[in-house]
């Protein structure tokens, strides 16, 4: 047996081979399509394998007929091909390609016309080139580079997944057809390579099948990559020996050269290809290297916006991505809320996709990142069964612009997810890429969790301390209304006496005129009444609605309150603290939550009252010592700013970095048994005005001062929430 | 008998106003003060017997310190505690053991404070 035939019969085994997968396993038209080519080309390695074997001309012609059954039909099924992958509509040309195979084997049976005689050449008896033969070479050759003109044409145009399958198909039917093709020479009379290109269709069955039905395409570079030191480390580890062989006839040495050196073959390769991946994939290896890096990091993250932001920037920037969003879990809705947004041309902010939809029950179930071109080509696959969810799935995500969904998973509850688009420079997602992001959403997820419940906690602390500032309050506001009430009380009797009892000391003008003054008295305490009952009830409700309000109403309603929630405290010979208040006429109404910014402004006048009445009990000023509590607004640019100032104790520069990272308040402990610290931490208070787009600073001098600065944005507008 | 010179210490300028209007009608004469180091200077002044004085001021030296210097200065000062605290027991014990002789608690009405007034006065 020669090597014609030995590839011509490896080339129909493999093929056929490949038909049967297809068939068994595509169940798309192009899938078909495959088959049928490869049942051709396989007829096209059977023929050859009849011609290698043959050792008389009619048989080798015989041979040589059978081969172009298949030969003549293989340009067309490739265009056809071609035509259904790149999604093209020829007509007439497939009407053609098929109409040539038609004919052409039909001529190729009459005797005397297609095929008639053979040439012995190579040890074969080798088809020789009619003028009709070169007719239908001539139409092969016209269909197959039309076919690779279309392909090119579609690589410019494609991108991920099915750019790299593309890449794969032109280079596996390269192979092929180059191989395939070059066996026509002889046939032509040109005879410089033994014809054993038929070798190159086995490489393009191999190729093609891994790329046509495998998901998961491994880089075609790392492929070609990996193929190409493959064959080098083979080349040489046979090569040498043989060479050795050759040269010195010493084959008992050669073969021991090649004992040895094929034990090391396998880690040659394996080095040499390590290190062209190194090289190759620098890029991506460090895009990893930081991924995996930021979600190391991401757990120390309270804060769920700023957490979400990371995760965005980072993808976003590692891997060079068109677009990515991120959703992220409503817990009240159980609903996913788009929460930070990157690249998006025409992004809407207060995108939200509720729990029922296929899209998250798919995802809660998903044990790696979802694949858009997966999605899409078992979409294809399901065309008949409309009702299928992958459906939905599909259509979503084409929406949301995502070529690959990660899920962050905790606890088996679904919280966020990434939807990342395409990358900027059309590659697909390496299998690489998706196991480091889905390595970064389980940190993710662990991440928002925490978020969650630290968010949580804070609710409940904020929610604690409003309870403790009520029931606070509870005494002074009584006190002061029952105040109200003595007035009144008071002022009623001394008019009924006096109408009873000394009207005749009076005149009558006289006692009108006091009556009616004494009425307005009244009148004024009984608004001064309604002024409490409204802020204590005010005070009990959580409201976290933003509206247009009047920053002073706010602070003058702090003020009050904490006059109310202090007035019984005994100050121990030191004047009560009074409260100095300054702002411009001009100031424009803000965008607050009025109950939570007047929580913050209580809480700072509650601090700064506690600083007074420290200073005045460890009596550094001399009695009486007048605590003064100085609040001034002024404006700036876009900004409101307010300025808290005391003269109290102060805060010790040790203590004053560390004042916004204590969850709770240190004042309890500090100075125990002189002021309980019941309000809220400052940390809170900040995450308060942040969530107002503002920021607050503190700056002090122990014994001295302490001054809290915010600054409010006039222009805010607060995120749906 | 004690003279008819009565002073009311009380940061309500309400208080103070209706207490000067209605116990001047019957007889008294009446001091007023919103803070306690004011109604000090009135007591040291004017030499009343009598005094209303209201445990807790917004301003200043408090009711029970207010009440200290007073016997102090006068010890057979005539003192009813106003206070608008029920609870308020520690405080109120403390004045009534410095020598106050009756505490008012608030809201009252002018007839009681009449009466109890009347009673201190002829004590």
């Amino acid at each position: 047996m020669n090597t014609f035939a030995i590839a011509g019969i490896s080339c129909g085994i493999s093929c056929m081979i490949l038909a049967l997968i297809t068939l068994a396993f595509g169940r798309l038209k192009i899938h078909r399509l495959l088959a049928f080519f490869n049942i051709a080309v396989a007829i096209w390695g059977f023929g050859g394998f009849i011609v290698g074997i043959a050792n008389n001309e009619p048989t080798a012609i015989f041979g040589w007929k059978f081969a172009h059954i298949g030969g003549m039909f293989v340009s067309i099924l490739f265009f056809h091909l071609v035509c259904i992958f790149c999604t093209i509509h020829r007509r007439w040309l497939l009407i053609f390609g098929y109409l040539q195979a038609i004919v052409f084997n039909f001529i190729s049976w009459i005797p005397d016309k297609l095929i008639t005689k053979a040439r012995f050449v190579y040890g074969l008896y080798y088809n020789d080139a009619t003028i009709v033969f070169s007719l239908a070479v001539f139409s092969y050759v016209l269909l197959v580079s039309l076919s690779f003109w279309e392909l090119l044409n579609f690589l410019k145009e494609s991108k991920g997944f099915k750019r790299e399958q593309a890449l794969y198909i032109i280079f596996g039917f390269l192979c092929g057809f180059v191989g395939g093709t070059s066996t026509f020479l002889p046939e032509f009379k040109i005879d410089f390579l033994y014809p054993f290109g038929n070798f190159g269709i086995v490489l393009y069955s191999l190729i093609v099948t891994y790329a046509i039905l495998r998901y998961r395409l491994l880089d075609i570079n790392i492929a070609l990559t990996r193929a190409g030191i493959f064959a080098i480390v083979y080349t040489l580890v046979l090569g040498i020996p043989f060479w050795f062989g050759i040269k010195t006839g010493l084959w008992v040495y050669s073969t021991i050269i090649m004992a040895v050196l094929a034990t090391t073959g396998p880690f040659a390769f394996i080095y040499l290809s390590r290190k062209a991946e190194a090289r190759f994939l620098k890029e991506e290896r460090r895009a990893h290297e930081l991924l995996k890096q930021a979600s190391r990091g991401m757990i120390h993250i309270h804060s769920k916006k700023k957490l979400l932001d990371l995760i965005d920037h980072i993808t976003t920037k590692t891997l060079k991505l068109d677009n990515a969003e991120v959703f992220l879990l409503d817990e009240n809705s159980g609903s996913f809320k788009l929460s930070a947004v990157r690249f998006r041309s025409k992004y809407q902010y207060s995108e939200i996709i509720s729990n029922d939809d296929t899209l998250i029950q798919k995802l809660s179930t998903m044990e790696e990142p979802l694949v858009y071109e997966e999605v899409k080509l078992k979409k294809q696959e399901l065309e008949n069964e409309p009702n299928d969810r992958i459906h939905e799935i599909e259509s979503q995500m084409r929406r949301l612009k995502a070529a690959i969904i990660v899920p962050a998973i905790s606890n088996g509850r679904l919280v966020a997810f990434l939807a990342l688009g395409e990358k900027t420079s059309k590659r697909m997602y390496s299998q690489e890429d998706l196991s480091t992001l889905w390595a970064l959403s389980y940190q993710a997820a662990l991440a928002i969790d925490n978020a969650f419940l630290y968010e949580k906690e804070k609710m409940r602390l904020a929610e604690q301390s409003r309870r403790q500032a009520l029931a606070d309050m509870a005494p002074g506001a009584s006190h002061q209304f029952n105040n109200r009430l003595t007035t009144i009380s008071v002022t009623a009797d001394n008019l009924l006496d006096l109408v009873k009892n000394d009207a005749h000391n009076f005149s009558k003008e006289q006692l009108m005129d006091t009556v009616s003054e004494e009425l307005e008295i009244i009148k004024g305490e009984v608004a001064k009444g309604k002024q409490i009952t409204a802020a204590i009830l005010q005070k009990a409700q959580v409201k976290l609605e933003f509206d247009k309000v009047d920053i002073t109403k706010v602070i003058q309603n702090a003020i009050n309150l904490t006059r109310l929630r202090r007035t019984r405290e005994s100050l121990g010979g030191a004047k009560a603290p009074e409260f100095v208040f300054n702002y411009p006429n001009d100031l424009p109404l803000l965008t607050l939550c009025e109950g939570t910014m007047q929580d913050v402004f209580e809480n700072m006048f509650n601090n700064a009252y506690d600083a007074i009445v420290i200073h005045g009990k460890r009596k550094i000023e001399p009695l009486p010592y007048q605590g003064k509590i100085t609040i001034t607004i002024s404006r700036k640019d876009n900004s409101v700013i307010i300025v808290v100032e005391d003269n109290g104790i102060g805060i010790q520069k040790d203590n004053l970095h560390k004042l916004f990272t204590e969850l709770f308040t240190t004042k309890a402990t500090a100075e125990k048994g002189v002021v309980g610290g019941s309000g809220l931490g400052l940390a809170v208070m900040r995450s308060f005005v942040e969530g107002h787009g503002g920021t607050i600073t503190v700056d002090s001098e122990y014994t001295k001062w302490t001054r809290l600065t915010i600054t409010l944005p006039i222009d805010f507008k607060p995120s749906k929430q | 008998m004690s003279n008819n010179k009565l002073i009311v210490i009380d940061d309500e300028e309400i208080i103070l106003r209706q207490f000067k209007f209605f116990f001047g009608r019957k007889g008294y004469e009446v001091f007023t003060a919103s803070k306690g180091e004011d109604g000090l200077a009135l007591l040291k002044e004017h030499d009343p017997d009598l005094m209303i004085l209201d445990l807790h001021l917004a301003e200043g030296v408090q009711g029970v310190d207010i009440l200290k210097q007073a016997l102090e200065f006068k010890p057979g000062l005539k003192v009813a505690i106003h206070t608008g605290f029920g609870n308020d027991k520690d405080a109120v014990d403390m004045c009534l053991k410095m020598g106050a002789k009756v505490v008012l608690p608030k809201p009252i009405t002018l007839d009681i404070l009449k009466e109890e007034l009347d009673k201190l006065q002829k004590m």
